[in-house]
């Protein structure tokens, strides 16, 4: 008998072990081998084309740090992220809680609708919100008479910003939601019951039952919105290209710029690296604050 | 068991609504008009639904190819991402808390997140070029190791959230880890398995740059993404067949999330059948 | 249920455009061998590009030659496949050339350069810094000297040849930048094209006084830098130099004698005056739409808008005059547009060099002008568009300099376009003077 389970344990501990051998085989070949090989382009001149290259230590580093336009690409990538973290999680939650309630007419109607967002490329989004912001919203405004959007927001380096994160939101917020839904369906429905028997409000409820299990998502959720807002890329180019004046101009937006436009690779790679790095301990922060509530 | 929802709720869903159906509804009637119709007014109701710029886009050669390409890529990439990333998160979260090398797996499988593309995008085309993989195999392959560490993050997160009971009976009563982990567990996941297939699914059908610079030597590797930026290029201003080719582009998608969805809401089905 | 209706409806429109794809992809495939006058080219020269996708430089088949092309110009593909090609091809009835042209060309150029995997011919830029770098690393085969060469104007050879004296792209195509003039508005207001910078800004008056608030468009976002770049170059076509010389601390666009941002900025706040406030948000492809609709009657950009605003509206009655010189005179921005290079290590050198010959031909490259509708370089092309018939007519006189990206370090004019930028929405010249003079000396100390 004692025999026996030992061997079961064999067993399972040995499965455990091959289960993650696939997947970590494919991240170490296809990502951290070829992040490493960028992390040590970062310490040379490489310009991205030529054959020749050379060792120079963190000069690409030191560089970035005291460079003008990369500092303002920090912190508008610092504003924009904040702002899009509050908006989307705060919609998305929003959202998933009332998706969740079985009650809901139309339910898969309305679920449809607000998912279309996350079907369009790109390619049609940055068209369409252009045509929008050129000839639609100052129409709206002037009809309205509100000065600040009577002209095209793009334009003007001081709203630039907001229209770049409306569309941002606009795009991001079916996403969270349908993963935020997919957290909610974990926490079972008769706890709910038996809270509801023992004449729990609506809040206790929430705070109670749902967040317990929702953290855990919502944290995920957090995290990957962090990233995609310290990492935007395609919606400025595609909406305002870094302009008015640099105003929009992000750290991604900059990071491709030098690699590709201006031939500095090893140095957009280097601020490549000073993102990651930036994001990476964010995370960190916002983990540990997180795990401090978890609740199992 | 649950109030009903108030009017402000559907007041609210329905503002969301219309912001989110008017861009939607101008790319729908774009691709529905003649060109000349469209450089008049670009918000007008079409006059007639003209069909001519959907059989124009689906006419032009290549975009057969690139729709197969793209299934292709999307659908072996998605098995591929199911198979492997569940099983992993799987150990990883009923590991992690007992074992060092599950907790040190997970942080380091994390670590991909953070790093933005551009870091690894140049030598990732070196290395596939090396393993003869710049095709339409080799970047479904890439797409599978890519989605490792968002789809881990998400699964682990979920599991954490699932009762152990279950499983535990099952090795009491002998089942093997692979069997206990297929028949048990990997049915409870239902919910974040459709999720992480809409995510991932949407990402490979709609991503650009790994294939522009993996599969750029011949059109016969186009997928769908790159099938109409090179139409955009070619046809530059006219939208009309530029907004057809992207409907036809995300329809089948729309159809992924139809019938995704419903798993997403199994718990919820599940429990009201228990209340 | 409606979730099923919903589901349904897409299948069956799904069902219905796969079935369609099908029905024609027969019948397209059919049309293009046919468009390619020689069977099977097409057929054949798809599996060869897929045992090159393998890796290996398809040449184990004795019988067939395959050369990649990669086209950095997309308008072109269609062309070079259904007739350049096949004509090429009745000379050398043994060679497959596969065209290659991804949108985003010059990113998977670049990064095909830096992953060693070179295609047989290309099409380059040969003025600019990037290609120059290139150049530079030996990865092409030099031209000089080929007898060819005499069929492109004196000043392309110019502009195309390296620092070292040598060439290593033949041009064929100039770009130049102007001002798209709408000639029905222009009559319809009884205006004369203006000339000089005086007549310019009468004629710009002229349509502001008959009503028209706002008769100037051009592209203030993606295409900023290029108008800014030839609008200081039509100022000074020597402006590099002070550039540098300011960078080296010889000094400042302060000073009287280095007037020119100046003199730039004067200009550009006179022109922005007359376009719309939003200008800053207007993108390419807003301009080009307008223009071609008649909201505005003059649109700055240049002679590669000219298929755009043939597909938005073919029958748009304009024509292109060059930017006047504030201070009197044109002088005409030009780069070199439309070039083709070989790789240095292509196993058939003698091909590429003949296929680079062979578009050269006056009777060749007609067909290249005819429909492209970049303005030629090559002597002999009759060119036909008549919206650039003039500025092409000057492209190849001697009133032209090559535009200034061209000279600048890489990156030193994405910076200042930003702040030319501010100077549009905020006026203030001695800012952008400020800045430019920081900008030199970050960028020629480096």
């Amino acid at each position: 008998m004692e025999k026996k389970k030992k061997k079961k344990i064999t067993e399972k501990s040995l499965s455990m072990f091959l289960f993650t051998v696939p997947a970590t085989v494919l991240y170490c070949v296809f990502f951290i081998y070829p992040i490493i090989i960028g992390i040590m382009y970062s310490f040379t001149d490489w310009n991205g084309l030529s054959k020749d290259y050379k060792f120079i230590g963190l000069s690409n580093y030191i560089t970035a740090f005291t460079n003008s336009r990369f500092q303002n690409a920090v912190k508008f990538n610092i504003r924009f992220t904040l702002m899009a973290v509050i908006l989307i999680v705060g919609l998305s939650l929003i959202l998933a809680l009332i998706f969740n309630n079985s009650k809901l007419r139309c339910m898969s109607l309305f679920r449809g609708i607000y998912f279309f967002p996350a079907v369009l490329g790109m390619l049609v989004v940055g068209l369409i919100f252009n045509e929008i912001f050129y000839r639609v919203v100052p129409v709206i405004g002037k009809g309205l008479n509100i000065p600040a959007i009577s002209s095209n927001i793009l334009a003007s380096k001081s709203t630039a910003i907001y229209g770049v994160l409306i569309v941002h939101v606009w795009l991001a917020v079916a996403m969270a939601t349908v993963m935020l839904l997919a957290g909610l369906q974990s926490a079972p429905e008769d706890l709910y019951e038996a809270a509801v028997l023992d004449g729990a409000n609506r809040w206790q409820k929430f705070r109670y039952i749902t967040m317990p299990f929702l953290l855990p998502v919502l944290s995920v959720v957090l995290i990957l919105q962090i990233k995609s807002g310290l990492t935007v890329y395609d919606i400025i180019v595609a909406l305002t290209n870094g302009g008015p004046g640099g105003a929009t101009e992000s750290l991604a937006v900059l990071i491709y710029n030098h690699g590709f436009k201006e031939v500095k690779f090893s140095y957009a790679i280097a601020e490549a690296m000073i993102l990651t790095i930036v994001i990476c301990a964010i995370s960190f922060i916002q983990t540990s604050i997180s795990n401090k509530k978890k609740v199992y | 068991m649950k109030k009903k929802p108030s009017i402000f709720t559907y007041l609210f869903l329905i503002c969301g609504c219309v912001l989110i159906i008017f861009p939607m509804y101008l790319a729908v009637i774009t691709a529905f008009k003649p060109t000349e119709e469209l450089t008049k007014s670009i918000f007008a109701f079409p006059s007639s639904f003209y069909l001519g710029n959907f059989m124009e886009v689906i006419e032009k050669s290549g975009f057969l190819n690139s729709v197969i390409n793209t299934v292709f890529v999307t659908v072996v990439s998605c098995v591929g991402v199911i198979l492997v990333v569940p099983l992993v998160s799987y150990a990883i979260a009923r590991n992690m808390d007992k074992k060092r090398y599950y907790k040190y797996l997970y942080y380091f499988l994390l670590i991909g997140i953070f790093v933005p593309f551009q870091v690894k995008m140049m030598p990732l085309v070196q290395v596939m070029s090396n393993f003869n993989m710049l095709n339409v195999p080799g970047i479904a392959v890439v797409y599978i190791a890519s989605a490792v560490c968002e789809g881990v993050f998400l699964y682990v997160a979920f599991i954490h959230g699932v009762p152990g009971e279950l499983e535990e009976s099952a090795y009491m009563d002998g089942a093997g880890t692979l069997f206990t982990y297929w028949k048990i567990i990997f049915p409870l996941l239902k919910p974040m398995t459709a999720t992480v297939l809409i995510m991932d699914g949407l990402w490979f059908w709609n991503d650009f740059f790994l294939p522009l610079l993996a599969l750029n030597k011949t059109p016969d590797n186009y997928t769908l993404t790159l099938f109409i930026y090179n139409f955009k290029s070619q046809t530059t201003v006219n939208y009309s067949l530029i907004f057809a080719g992207l409907l036809l582009a995300m329809l089948p998608i729309m159809v992924l999330y139809v019938f995704l969805q419903k798993q997403i809401m199994g718990g919820l089905v599940n429990g009201a059948v228990k209340g | 249920m409606k979730k099923k209706w919903i589901s349904l409806m897409l299948a069956a429109a799904l069902t219905a455009t796969a079935l369609a794809g099908c029905g024609n992809s027969g019948k397209e495939s059919s049309a293009d061998t046919q468009g390619a006058g020689s069977q099977g080219g097409t057929e054949s020269s798809a599996d060869a590009g897929e045992s090159e996708g393998a890796g290996t430089q398809a040449s184990s088949d004795s019988e067939k030659i395959v050369l990649e092309f990669f086209n950095q110009k997309v308008e072109a593909e269609s062309l070079y496949n259904d007739v350049i090609i096949p004509k090429f091809q009745e000379e050398y009835p043994n060679v497959e050339i596969e065209v290659v042209s991804p949108s985003d060309a010059e990113t998977v150029f670049f990064t095909r350069v830096s992953t060693n995997d070179m295609p047989d011919i290309m099409s380059i830029y040969p003025a600019e810094y990037s290609y120059r770098v290139i150049m530079q690393d030996g990865l092409l085969a030099d031209l000089s000297g080929k007898d060819f060469l005499s069929r492109a104007s004196k000043s392309a050879i110019e502009y195309s040849t390296y620092d070292d004296g040598k060439l290593y792209a033949m041009p064929y195509g100039l770009s130049s930048y102007g001002i798209y003039c709408n000639l029905d508005m222009f009559t319809e207001a009884g205006l004369e094209l203006p000339e000089t910078w005086d007549e310019l800004i009468a004629c710009l008056d002229a349509f502001v006084a008959k009503g028209m608030e706002k008769p100037l468009i051009f592209d203030g976002k993606g295409s900023l830098a290029q108008f800014a770049e030839r609008l200081i170059g039509i100022v000074d076509k020597d402006f590099a130099t002070v550039c540098e010389a300011v960078g080296k601390g010889e000094g400042s666009f302060a000073d009287a004698d280095k007037n020119q941002v100046r003199i730039f900025s004067e200009a550009l706040l006179e022109l922005a005056k007359y376009a719309p406030d939003d200008i800053l948000g207007i993108g390419r492809d807003q301009g080009t739409a307008d223009f071609c609709n008649g909201v505005y009657p003059m649109y700055i950009g240049g002679t590669f808008y000219m298929a755009d605003i043939l597909a938005g509206n073919a029958d748009l009655n304009c024509t292109m005059i060059p930017i006047p010189k504030p201070d009197g005179g044109y002088s005409l921005p030009i780069n070199v547009d439309i070039a083709l290079g070989y790789y240095v290590e292509t196993e058939h050198p003698e091909i590429c060099e003949a296929f680079i010959e062979f578009m050269s031909r006056p009777e060749i490259y007609q067909i290249m002008a005819d429909n492209e509708g970049t303005p030629t370089c090559i002597e002999g092309v009759d060119y036909k568009i008549t919206a650039l018939q003039d500025i092409s007519k000057k492209i190849t006189g001697d009133d032209t300099f090559l535009t200034l990206v061209n000279f600048w370090p890489s990156g030193w004019r994405t910076e200042w376009t930003i702040y030319v930028q501010n100077l549009i929405s905020d006026g203030d010249i001695d800012a952008l003077i400020t800045e430019t003079d920081r900008i030199c000396k970050d960028y020629y100390n480096q």
